[in-house]
């Protein structure tokens, strides 16, 4: 039932703009808990990799005296990775292609994540 | 110390991973203290076998910066000191799990670590042999035997967990996620290094 909840919030999201490829929801010990990802992506290794560099930037903000982080964006020739927190214990990732306004974006996923917490 | 990482439950950890055959036993210890004086005596020709060893072979004589050696002595003599002239206790062992996060630091690799262990153990077997009877030195070795596997394990999986640890804590990752993290990589390393070997 969870898992049909979150799957619901991702298609929502997805929907908002044609520039988000892909989206997933994973726990914060890196296991896929939803998603909406392209054939051929390795969920396991996304989720893991997702996990660490949420943990990451969280560290970093707090190493540096960023406050609690919000999000980490990763930026590439094709397109974007974001990352927020959902909840304590989840991260929302979304795939966004090069053309992808950031704005709307940023707002659409941190909706979709604020849903996610109250899911989990 | 990573924030993951109990030195305590730690080396509690390691040694109930022993077998209970492997451990040091009583008799290993009396025949410690039977012969400690003896033992004892031989810490200047240990320390300085120990270091012309290293310092002799080029991969372990980069580990040293230049005028470090008598340092590096004194804290051998501690080591031995301890490790024969005293009961070897939990105490022992953790200070033994000290000693594999200074090896990260002091770039000390477990295998040097274990070679070492078994040219300090070979020469006091040696000696014995000639100084104490076959019998009594057939004990020393048996008892050597036994805390050169404890001290060799507690040493190497200290180090490795307090070196994963460390990343662990820099990265501010879960030590769940880092298990996870290392399931998916090994079963990749796995199949990478099976077909290397053909």
């Amino acid at each position: 039932m969870r898992e049909d909840a979150l799957t619901n919030i991702l298609s929502q999201l997805n929907a908002t703009s044609a520039d988000i490829q892909a989206s997933a929801v994973i726990s914060t010990d890196g296991l896929m808990m939803a998603a909406l990802l392209p054939q051929g992506l390795d969920q396991d290794r996304m989720g893991a990799m997702s996990a660490a560099l949420l943990s990451l930037g969280s560290r970093v903000a707090r190493e540096l005296d960023r406050g609690t982080p919000e999000q980490v964006l990763v930026k590439g020739d094709n397109g974007y990775v974001l990352m927020l927190q959902a909840g304590n214990d989840a991260v929302l990732t979304v795939l966004a292609s090069t053309a992808a306004k950031l704005g709307l974006i940023f707002l659409d996923a941190k909706r979709a994540a604020a849903a996610m917490a109250q899911v989990l | 110390m990573a924030r993951s990482l109990d030195l305590h439950a730690l080396v509690d950890g390691i040694l109930s991973s022993l077998v209970p055959q492997a451990l040091p036993r009583q008799d290993d210890h009396e025949v410690l203290e039977r012969n400690r004086a003896w033992l004892l005596s031989l810490e200047d020709e240990l320390v300085a076998l120990f270091y012309d060893t290293l310092y002799a072979y080029p991969t372990t004589a980069e580990v040293f910066v230049p005028g470090e050696r008598t340092t590096r002595e004194q804290t051998l003599r501690g080591w031995w000191q301890r490790t024969v002239g005293a009961p070897i206790d939990m105490d022992y062992f953790r200070w033994m799990g000290l000693v594999g996060i200074v090896h990260i630091k002091r770039k000390v690799t477990n295998p040097m670590m274990l070679s070492m262990l078994q040219v300090v153990s070979d020469h006091v077997v040696l000696r014995a042999r000639s100084a104490l009877g076959d019998a009594e030195a057939t004990q020393l070795q048996q008892a050597f035997a036994r805390i050169s596997t404890t001290v060799g394990a507690i040493i190497s999986e200290t180090y490795t967990m307090s070196y994963v640890g460390a990343l662990e804590d820099l990265a501010g990752l879960d030590p769940k996620l880092t298990a996870r993290m290392l399931e998916l990589e090994v079963k990749r390393l796995e199949q990478a290094c099976r077909a290397q070997l053909g």
